[in-house]
């Protein structure tokens, strides 16, 4: 086995979980076996762990699909009706910005209520990149326009280069996730 | 009463080369050549079968040495009967089954 595919099973290890670190020896000492490259044998491996996974907990794994679809049809809502307060009150456009940043808080909120803090910290980072996913293939399928546009000098996601948007997207995930779960520990423990 | 669940048709292609071979404890490798399943595939659905106790799994002290075992599979007695049962129900092993 190669580094890269050593990455990758540690990866679908972690991805896994305890409850099929056997399954993962199995996986990986097939690989050990193969005479030759391994990495496409990794990558079905990394494959079926998130499948399995996924399988296990299909109520997580479609809050992970669900939550940025209510979000984005809650951007769509919201859009207008943000805009022309924006307008009538002679708000900074920093503020139409603002709005749509923060409106997956209350949902990562709610998901740090119900969960342990690392739990929810992976479940709002996965569904994050969800959302932004959506958000590209949606502007690809809307203005034909594919991924390689946020790569282009001068584009911008909130106002922001897009790495520097998405990361604070993210963060206003992880923030209301951490704010859930620090609530649910304290509420637990009084 | 719990609800008996439809095998897949990649299930019982791999239950069905299990089954040719019912005494041999077969690698992962192996099972992937025979059936034609990758392994993203093909793990999920042998961990699902393991479940179900439809194979029996154990591992293999290596052939050549510095190499780690390795974990086969063999079928037993409930899987047969589950691709018996599927046969009968569909007259196809490889099509649609309920365990």
């Amino acid at each position: 086995m190669n580094a890269f595919t050593r990455v990758l099973f540690r990866l679908a290890r972690w991805i896994a979980g305890r409850d099929r670190a056997e399954w993962l020896d199995a996986m990986a000492a097939e690989a050990e076996a193969i005479k030759g490259d391994s990495t496409a044998w990794a990558l079905g491996c990394l494959w079926a762990a998130i499948t399995d996974r996924a399988h296990r907990e299909r109520r997580v794994a479609l809050a992970i699909l669900l939550i940025p679809i209510c979000i984005n049809l809650l951007e769509f809502a919201v859009f207008f009706p943000v805009f022309w307060l924006s307008q009538v009150l002679g708000l900074p456009g920093w503020t139409f910005v603002v709005v749509f940043i923060l409106l997956p808080l209350p949902f990562a909120f709610a998901v740090g209520r119900r969960m342990a803090l690392r739990r929810a910290l992976i479940i709002s980072t996965l569904s994050s990149v969800t959302l932004d996913s959506i958000g590209v293939v949606g502007f690809w399928i809307m203005f034909g326009k594919g991924p390689e546009v946020w790569f282009e000098k001068g584009s911008q996601i909130y106002n922001m280069t897009p790495i520097l948007g998405l990361t604070c997207s993210l963060c206003v995930w992880l923030a209301g996730a951490s704010l859930g779960s620090f609530t649910r520990r304290r509420a637990r423990a009084a | 009463m719990a609800r008996a669940r439809r095998l897949s048709p990649q299930a019982l292609t791999l239950l069905s080369v299990l089954a040719n071979r019912p005494s041999d404890w077969l690698y992962g490798l192996e099972l992937a050549n025979l059936s034609g399943l990758k392994s993203g595939t093909l793990y999920p659905i042998l961990i699902r079968l393991a479940d179900r106790t439809f194979l029996e799994s154990r591992w293999l002290e290596p052939i050549e040495p510095g190499r780690p075992a390795r974990h086969a599979y063999r079928i037993t007695g409930a899987g047969l009967k589950a691709l018996q049962q599927a046969a009968s129900t569909s007259g196809h092993p490889s099509k649609e089954a309920f365990a």
